[in-house]
């Protein structure tokens, strides 16, 4: 549980840590609760409706429906200094904070991967001696080794208990494994074993927990025992196998060497995330002429600039350094031509079987590709009926019929609804491998726009 | 049963304990190499977990219904950077730019984005002061999503004739929406408005009693004495307080005959060669019936029995009643007064009377007054007589509450209001508390929304920021206009 100390720590300044003091009245407070993971409680505010303020307890991460744009906000701090305080009563976690911690789990797949590549990518000065860069690669290949053969012991454990076992677990039974693979420098395994902790985390809230976590843990023991015969793989997947392990290409080596495309590039999805720490600015870009779908990824310490991608939601010209051993690849932006222009219509397959079929053709290189860019037209929006209970996931269906779950927030299910109309649309998003999540949308052959 | 649905239930229980599915023949050289059953569950995992991204087809879901469709809307959308400005405007917060910019919308004829439709539901669903400009704005889209979340209840007829309200439902409706209910019937036919207030007042609370006699204020007539009487000698102090205040204001009624009838006996205006005097003679006791018609006996500590007696028997007669009377100009009258032994009471009697009757006439006269810059009594004006009576004395130091006058600001008022502003900003801080509020008005309802001419360097270094600030909403509001006006195929 957090001190005061710590939780002042946490403030993004000196007023908020103020201000926070002002929250930690109970009586400002309704539905207050914890559990092992999350706290939670209703703030009165000055908007019509209290916040709704959640944290996880896990890394202190919180959100919270104030519009205050410090993170974390007042309430957030206000709700961890009642719980240091000893004022907040255990309590069984409502929906809407189990629908937070679910959503995290799938964002935080990303973050963890992100923030991994970013930090790696830090490390790297750029020694001009041969022999010794040779010795140095050649020690970090040994760790990584001896990383990978615990972590091959590791799952095999894992898999003899049970998932169901291993789910009970504490936090700490998963973060010395995690921090044991950062010190074998392997961050992107590290990353894996963290993104299981959080699905252990948000067991016991959402149904397909295990569905979700077998499935890393079948991507961790395929990618363990790939490195074990790396030399006999495929060159293309060797090199997302390295990618994806934690060893990382320099953006100096990406701008000089990278394999370069000139392409009108559709912005169809943006995300920003700022956790205090590091902030991290992703796009996927779709090309107008060579058809090529990447995304671009960009980081900056606490108080750095990031640096920006394309115009989000328009189109633009540019040309772009592609990182080697990305599947779908990953760009920078090498040159920015001046012609930017609207959206358009959005790009698709004309059904869900042709959109989801690259998908095969994406894990024939890269067998741990995860999330995907997806696009499909003329799909009809089905919203959940409150009333019948055993359709509660809303459904885009295509013009064969079939249709796929939408995990999104519900604001942006409404926007989804409200370009439809009750007629078709075209929509771009990403694909999981579970649940499809819209980013651009358009009434169909209409003028796209970013959603999310 | 799947494939992999099988393995995940085998690898909840783990290896250790139970036995693993068979898998497809394609995958058995994967699944079947390790040493031990762990080790087969993870090759099994990586190899089934692989075919089952790869080879995922969506359900079939051709029996689900869809919904209708919505009727078509007819208006052209609004501009792409239009509807970029709402979204920001959306996403940040501003409800009062969101008001203003749905209020320009309305004059366009176009609809708002179809996309931003939700999140200005949900705005009004939080806002409820947000409902009347969106009423104006949102189309056939809103209503039909409306009816499909029910959190969004309040616009489910937006867009069409608009419903008549269910009077039936008085009975049974919140304290809110009955009083808005009377409101709205009160302007349409009066009658039927104090019927519906009659119906129900013998078993409703004091709370209801006293907002539905104030909103008998609206279309007010000799025709509700009878009811204002009744309240009149209400158990409830406050019910009390708003009969009397409406009887006093409602000329032939008993109330305001005995009123005016006692204000005629102690002031008289007589006309001698040497001008005309005003001359007063309070009572010195009141009357039970003075009493009985709501008369403080007590005068607070530090005021006069008869000082305090004249000028409520002053203040009970209708403000309106006293230049048709004496045949004096309110300004006139208040010369007069100044004249007299009883000045200051008279005054406070007419200020009373002239705040409880939002008279203009006499709420401009007692504001000229040396000294008479009162906010209270300013606040007593209607806001478009506010506007007026700013513009009117643009020297008056009542500048400083010119954020009691709701936006738009006339341009004449802005006019007077950069200058004032101006003047506040280049001074010494210890006004800043009034030149923040000011700017915080100015900002939202300058109009046309430009800032004051005045360097940047002159403006006192601890007002810069709201300084900025309002520049900054300002020039938003600039750009709002600018983006409405554009075609929407740029």
């Amino acid at each position: 549980v957090f001190s005061r100390e710590k939780v002042v720590a946490l403030a993004p300044d000196a007023a908020a840590a103020k201000a926070a003091l002002g929250q930690a009245i109970p009586a400002r407070w309704t539905g207050l609760g914890h559990d092992e993971v999350a706290v939670w409680g209703e703030c009165r505010g000055s908007g019509a409706r209290p916040y709704q303020c959640q944290a996880s307890l896990a890394e202190g991460a919180s959100s919270c429906s104030c519009p205050s744009r410090k993170f974390p906000c007042k309430h957030a701090l206000g709700l961890l200094l009642l719980l240091a305080d000893g004022s907040v009563p255990a309590g069984t976690l409502p929906d809407w904070v189990a629908e937070w911690m679910a959503a995290r789990s799938a964002r935080s797949l990303r973050a963890a991967r992100t923030a991994d590549r970013a930090a790696a990518a830090e490390g790297k000065a750029g020694p001009s001696d041969p022999k010794g860069q040779q010795r140095r690669a050649a020690s970090r290949e040994r760790k990584v080794d001896d990383g990978v053969n615990e972590l091959r012991l590791w799952l095999h454990d894992l898999a003899r208990v049970g998932l169901a076992a291993a789910q009970a677990q504490p936090w700490s039974w998963w973060d010395q494994v995690a921090r044991r693979m950062i010190d074998a420098q392997a961050r992107g395994l590290a990353g894996y074993v963290r993104r299981l902790a959080e699905l252990a985390a948000a067991g016991s809230h959402r149904s397909d927990w295990p569905d979700r976590m077998l499935d890393q843990i079948g991507a961790l023991h395929l990618m363990c025992e790939a490195w074990v015969r790396r030399d006999a793989l495929p060159a293309e997947t060797a090199a997302a196998l390295r990618a994806r392990i934690g060893f990382t290409t320099t953006t100096a080596e990406v701008q000089a060497s990278g394999k370069r495309l000139t392409d009108r590039w559709a912005v169809l999805s943006q995300r920003v995330s700022d956790d205090g720490q590091l902030a991290s600015l992703q796009q996927w870009l779709y090309g107008e002429r060579t058809g090529a779908v990447v995304t671009y990824l960009a980081f900056a310490a606490a108080g750095q600039q990031l640096e920006p991608g394309l115009p989000a939601g328009l189109r633009s010209e540019a040309t772009l350094a592609l990182y080697p051993g990305t599947v779908p690849a990953r760009a920078l932006i090498a040159e920015r031509h001046a012609a930017t222009g609207p959206l358009g219509p959005l790009p698709g397959a004309a059904c869900w079987d042709e959109a989801l079929a690259t998908v095969a053709d994406t894990l024939a290189v890269d067998p741990w590709a995860d999330i995907l860019p997806v696009a499909v037209r003329g799909v009809t929006v089905l919203p959940a009926d409150g009333a019948d209970s055993t359709s509660p996931r809303w459904l885009l269906r295509d013009t064969a019929g079939r249709a796929v779950p939408v995990a999104a927030a519900i604001e942006i299910r409404w926007r989804l609804l409200a370009l439809a109309a009750g007629g078709p649309i075209d929509v771009a998003g990403e694909w999981d491998g579970f649940s499809f999540y819209p980013q651009a949308a358009a009434a169909a052959g209409g003028e796209g726009q970013l959603i999310a | 049963m799947t494939t992999w649905s099988a393995v995940v239930d085998a690898a909840v229980v783990g290896a250790g304990r139970g036995g693993l599915p068979e898998t497809a023949a394609v995958l058995a050289p994967l699944t079947t190499r390790g040493p031990d059953a762990g080790a087969r569950l993870l090759d099994t995992a990586a190899a089934v977990s692989r075919a089952r991204r790869a080879g995922y087809r969506p359900a079939s879901a051709g029996d689900l219904a869809a919904p209708e469709p919505a009727e078509p809307d007819g208006r052209p959308p609004v501009s792409p950077p239009a509807a970029r400005r709402l979204g920001q405007l959306l996403a940040g917060e501003r409800g009062e730019l969101v008001m203003e910019w749905l209020r320009l919308l309305a004059g366009t004829g176009r609809r708002p984005p179809d996309v931003l439709v939700p999140d200005l539901l949900s705005a009004g669903a939080y806002h409820a002061d947000l409902r009347p400009a969106l009423g104006l704005v949102l189309g056939p889209l809103a209503a039909w999503l409306a009816s499909a979340n029910a959190e969004w209840d309040w616009a489910t007829s937006v867009g069409r004739e608009p419903r008549p309200p269910a009077w039936s439902a008085w009975k049974v409706a919140s304290h809110r929406d009955r009083r808005e209910m009377l409101s709205r019937l009160r302007h349409i036919d009066p009658a039927a408005g104090r019927d519906l207030v009659e119906s129900t007042w013998s078993g409703d609370s004091a709370r209801d009693r006293a907002a539905f006699v104030a909103a008998l204020a609206a279309g007010l007539s000799l025709a509700d004495e009878r009811l204002l009487e009744l309240a009149r000698s209400d158990r409830s102090g406050e019910v009390r307080l708003a009969a009397a205040g409406l009887l006093a204001r409602l000329p032939g009624s008993a109330l305001s005959r005995r009123a005016t009838a006692r204000a005629a006996a102690v002031v008289e205006v007589s006309h001698a060669i040497t001008g005309r005097r005003l001359a007063a003679s309070p009572p010195s006791e009141a009357t039970p019936e003075m009493i009985a018609d709501g008369i403080d006996p007590s005068p607070p500590r530090g005021t006069g029995r008869r000082a305090w007696l004249l000028r409520q028997v002053v203040a009970a007669a209708p403000v309106a009643w006293w230049p048709s009377h004496t045949g004096l100009s309110p300004p006139e009258l208040i010369r007069l007064a100044g004249r007299s032994d009883w000045s200051t009471a008279l005054e406070r009697g007419w200020t009373d009377a002239a705040v409880r009757d939002r008279d203009a006439a006499w709420i401009g006269a007692l504001l000229e007054r040396p000294d008479g810059a009162d906010r209270a009594v300013f606040q007593a004006l209607r806001p478009a007589d506010r506007d007026r009576w700013l513009r009117e004395h643009p020297d008056s130091p009542l500048l400083g509450a010119v954020d009691l006058v709701p936006a738009p600001w006339s341009p004449g008022l802005s006019a007077a209001a950069r200058r004032w502003i101006a003047g506040l900003a280049v001074t010494d801080p210890r006004q800043a508390p009034e030149a923040r509020r000011l700017m915080r008005a100015a900002a939202i309802r300058l109009e046309p929304p430009a800032g004051p001419e005045l360097d940047l360097t002159e403006v006192h270094p601890r007002l810069l920021d709201g300084w900025d600030e309002m520049l900054e909403t300002l020039s938003i509001r600039a750009a709002m206009r600018r983006e409405l006006a554009e075609e929407p195929t740029s």
